[in-house]
C-alpha cells in the first residue's frame, strides 16, 4: 500500500469515533443541532433516543454516508470530509456496519453475501475465502446456513448474517443501527450476547444505536442520549439515568408524556373529542 | 517432515502470498510442521489460511502440526468453532433429474396458464359485468392512470411518429422520384402510418414506458405486503389496481395510436413540401383519399387490443412477483419483451385477417 493510501492516523489512543459540532438539516428541519460524541477504543457506546431524535441521522453521518451542514466527523483519526475517494475506501474497509434492515443481498446467498465483502477487499485464494466465510458465519451461529437466500431466514437470523458480513475483514469499529429493531427478546439477547463476545474476544471498538433499554443496560459502557437533535447527557449508564434533565429521566422511567411527547397529547385530545 | 517457519505479519495481504509457496513446498499429503513462533501479526484471514492447510493435509500424528503458536494466535483459533476439516461450496445449485424437472417446468407452465385466465377473468367481470351490477369503477384512480398512461406518453409517442413519417417519405422519394411518382408519397405515408406504423410506434412505446412502470409498481407492492393489505380491507388487487388501468389504457391508446399517425402523416407532408417540393393541394387532397375512415377505425380498435395487451402483461407479470428487489427487476424485463412480443404477434394477426 502507497503512503498516499495510508490513513493518517493521529495516535492510536486517539477515540475512533469522534464528532465534534455535528449540525444537520433536512430542508428547514434541524435534525442535529451541534452533537458532540466519542466512542472509546474497545468499548461499547450506545447511542439512545426515541424515535425521530436524530439517532440514525447521526450514525450517517458518521460513515460519511451524508454530509453535514456544519462539524466534522473524525473515523479511525481521519477528518471524513477532507478524503479523497481512495482514502475515504481505506478507511471504509475498517469499519463494519449492521445496517437496520440487515440490507444482506437479497440475490446472494448467506455464504456470498460474506464473500463479496472478502474478495473486495483483499486478494485472498478462493479456498482460503471458504474457511473465512464459513469461519464468520460459524462465529454468528449460521455455519449451516451458508447456502440459504436471505429470504430463507428468519428476522434473527437474517440480523446475524447481517452482523457475520460486517465483522467478515475484522473491522476496528462496528456500527449498528437498530440491532434489535424487529427481533423478540429472546433473539435480541442473543444479539447482545454476540455484541459483547466481539468486543471482549477481539476488542473491537462498537457503536450501537437504539431505544432499547433492556440492552442498553446489559451492553453499554458508555451511553449518549439524544433528544430532539441535542445531546442531553453522556456517560456510563449510571451518569446517564442521574441526569439532572427531566426528559433523560422520563426515558428511563418510560413515563410516556415526556417520551411519546406528541402522541400522548394526541390520544387525551382525541379523548377530549369523545366526551 | 518438512517444516515452514512463517515470520512476520500473517494477515490479509500476506496470506495470499503465504498461500502460493506453501501450495508448491507441500504439494502431497503427509505430516508437515508450520513454527509460528515468528508471527507477530495474526487476522482471521490467517485464521482461515491455516484452518485451510489442515484442511488439505489433514491433522493428527499424520498431518499438520502447529508449533510455537504465540498466544494471540492460539486464542484466535481456539475461538474457531467452525469445522475447517471440510470444504464446502457458498452456493448449490439445485439439481433435479431429468422426468421430474421436466414435470415441474409443466406444473409451472400450467400454473402460469391458469393465473393468466384467472388474471383475464377477473378484469373482465370487474371492467364489464360488475358495472351493470351497479359496482361503477372507481373514478380518481381512473382519470390518474389517464393522465399516466395516456398524457405522460403523448410526448414521446408523438415525437416518435413524427419522425418515422419524415423517414417513411423520404425512403419512398428514392424509389419513387424514378418513376415520376412522387406524389403516391401521400397514399403510401398516409396508408402505412394510418395503418400499421401509427398504432404499432405507440404500442411499442407505452409498452417500453408505462408496461414497465405497472410491473414495477405493482411487484414492490407485492413485495411489501401492499397488496394483502388491500385484500385485507377487502379491496380485490385486480378490481382495484388493474381496472383502473384497463380502463385507462382501453381509452388512451387508440387516441395515441391515431395521433401518432396524424402525426406522422404531418411528417410525410413535412418532406414534401420542403424537400420534394410537392403541391400543396395536390398532397392533402392524395392523402384524403388514400385514407379511409375504415382504416382509421383499423388503428383505433387495432390500438385498444394493443393497449389491453400492455395492460394485461403488466399486470400479470406484477402480481406473479417473487424474491425483493431482483424480482421486481426480472419482471419487469420480461413484462416489457412479453407485451412487445405478443404486440407484434397481434399485428401479424391483424394483418392476416
Amino acid at each position: 500500500m502507497s503512503e498516499h493510501h495510508k490513513p493518517q492516523d493521529v495516535s492510536d489512543d486517539a477515540d475512533p469515533v469522534l464528532v465534534q459540532g455535528l449540525v444537520a438539516r433536512y430542508g428547514s428541519q434541524t435534525v442535529l443541532d451541534g452533537v458532540d460524541f466519542a466512542a472509546p477504543r474497545g468499548l461499547i457506546t450506545v447511542i439512545l433516543g426515541g424515535s425521530g431524535c436524530g439517532k440514525s441521522t447521526l450514525l450517517r453521518h458518521a460513515l460519511g454516508l451524508m454530509e453535514p451542514e456544519a462539524g466534522t466527523v473524525r473515523l479511525l483519526g481521519c477528518d471524513l470530509f477532507s478524503l479523497n475517494d481512495d482514502e475515504l475506501r481505506s478507511v471504509r474497509s475498517r469499519i463494519g456496519v449492521l445496517f437496520q434492515s440487515g440490507a444482506l443481498f437479497s440475490s446472494l446467498t448467506v455464504g456470498e453475501n460474506v464473500a463479496l465483502v472478502i474478495r473486495e477487499q483483499s486478494q485472498l485464494p478462493e479456498p482460503v475465502v471458504r474457511q473465512m466465510v464459513r469461519m464468520k458465519l460459524a462465529l454468528v451461529g449460521l455455519e449451516n446456513a451458508v447456502t440459504k437466500y436471505p429470504e430463507e431466514l428468519s428476522g434473527g437470523m437474517r440480523k446475524r448474517a447481517a452482523l457475520a458480513r460486517a465483522m467478515a475483514m475484522d473491522p476496528e469499529v462496528l456500527m449498528c443501527d437498530e440491532p434489535s429493531a424487529g427481533l423478540d427478546p429472546i433473539v435480541a439477547a442473543g444479539l447482545d450476547e454476540l455484541l459483547l463476545d466481539l468486543k471482549a474476544q477481539f476488542g473491537m471498538t462498537i457503536v450501537v444505536v437504539t431505544h432499547e433499554l433492556e440492552s442498553v443496560r446489559k451492553i453499554a459502557d458508555r451511553v449518549v442520549m439524544l433528544e430532539a437533535g441535542r445531546v442531553l447527557a453522556s456517560g456510563t449508564i449510571d451518569e446517564v439515568r442521574d441526569s439532572r434533565e427531566q426528559v433523560v429521566r422520563d426515558f428511563f422511567s418510560r413515563t410516556p408524556r415526556a417520551a411519546a411527547g406528541r402522541g400522548a397529547s394526541l390520544w387525551t385530545a382525541s379523548r377530549g373529542g369523545a366526551q | 517432515m518438512p517444516v515452514v517457519r512463517f515470520e512476520g505479519a500473517l494477515n490479509r495481504h500476506t496470506v495470499p502470498q503465504a498461500y502460493k509457496t506453501v501450495g508448491t513446498l507441500l504439494s502431497g499429503k503427509g505430516p508437515a510442521v508450520f513454527d509460528l513462533s515468528g508471527v507477530q501479526d495474526f487476522d482471521s484471514a490467517a485464521a482461515a489460511f491455516l484452518g485451510h492447510c489442515f484442511m488439505r493435509l489433514g491433522s493428527g500424528p499424520q498431518g499438520l502440526h502447529l508449533a510455537n503458536l504465540p498466544s494471540a494466535v492460539a486464542h484466535s483459533l481456539e475461538g474457531a468453532a467452525w469445522d475447517y476439516r471440510v470444504d464446502t461450496p457458498l452456493v448449490v445449485e439445485p439439481q433435479s433429474p431429468f422426468v421430474e424437472s421436466v414435470g415441474s417446468e409443466a406444473a409451472a407452465f400450467g400454473q402460469q396458464v391458469y393465473y393468466f385466465v384467472f388474471l383475464l377473468s377477473e378484469l373482465f367481470f370487474a371492467a364489464v359485468i360488475a358495472p351493470f351490477r351497479g359496482r361503477l369503477p372507481r373514478l380518481g384512480p381512473f382519470l390518474e392512470q389517464l393522465s399516466r398512461i395516456g398524457a405522460g406518453s403523448a410526448p414521446i409517442v408523438l415525437l416518435v411518429a413524427l419522425l418515422v413519417g419524415l423517414t417513411t417519405a423520404l425512403q419512398a422519394a428514392y424509389q419513387l422520384r424514378q418513376f415520376g411518382a412522387n406524389i403516391y408519397i401521400a397514399d403510401l405515408v398516409g396508408i402505412s402510418m394510418m395503418r400499421e406504423l401509427g398504432p404499432l410506434m405507440a404500442a411499442i412505446l407505452v409498452a417500453g414506458r408505462s408496461g414497465a412502470a405497472i410491473t414495477a409498481e405493482i411487484g414492490t407492492m407485492k413485495v411489501n405486503e401492499e397488496l394483502d393489505a388491500l385484500r385485507l380491507l377487502g379491496l380485490s388487487p385486480i378490481e382495484y389496481l388493474g381496472v383502473p388501468r384497463v380502463l385507462a389504457a382501453s381509452v388512451t391508446q387508440p387516441l395515441l395510436g391515431v395521433a401518432g399517425a396524424i402525426t406522422g402523416i404531418a411528417g410525410g407532408f413535412i418532406i414534401a413540401l420542403t424537400v420534394l417540393d410537392l403541391n400543396y393541394s395536390a398532397y392533402y387532397n392524395e392523402s384524403l383519399t388514400a385514407v379511409f375512415v375504415a382504416d382509421v377505425a383499423y388503428c383505433l380498435y387495432k390500438s385498444a387490443v394493443f393497449g389491453w395487451i400492455i395492460v394485461v402483461v403488466g399486470l400479470y407479470y406484477g402480481f406473479r412477483v417473487e424474491g425483493g428487489a431482483e424480482g421486481v427487476g426480472r419482471a419487469t424485463t420480461n413484462s416489457v419483451v412479453m407485451s412487445i412480443f405478443l404486440i407484434i404477434i397481434a399485428d401479424c394477426a391483424f394483418s392476416f385477417i
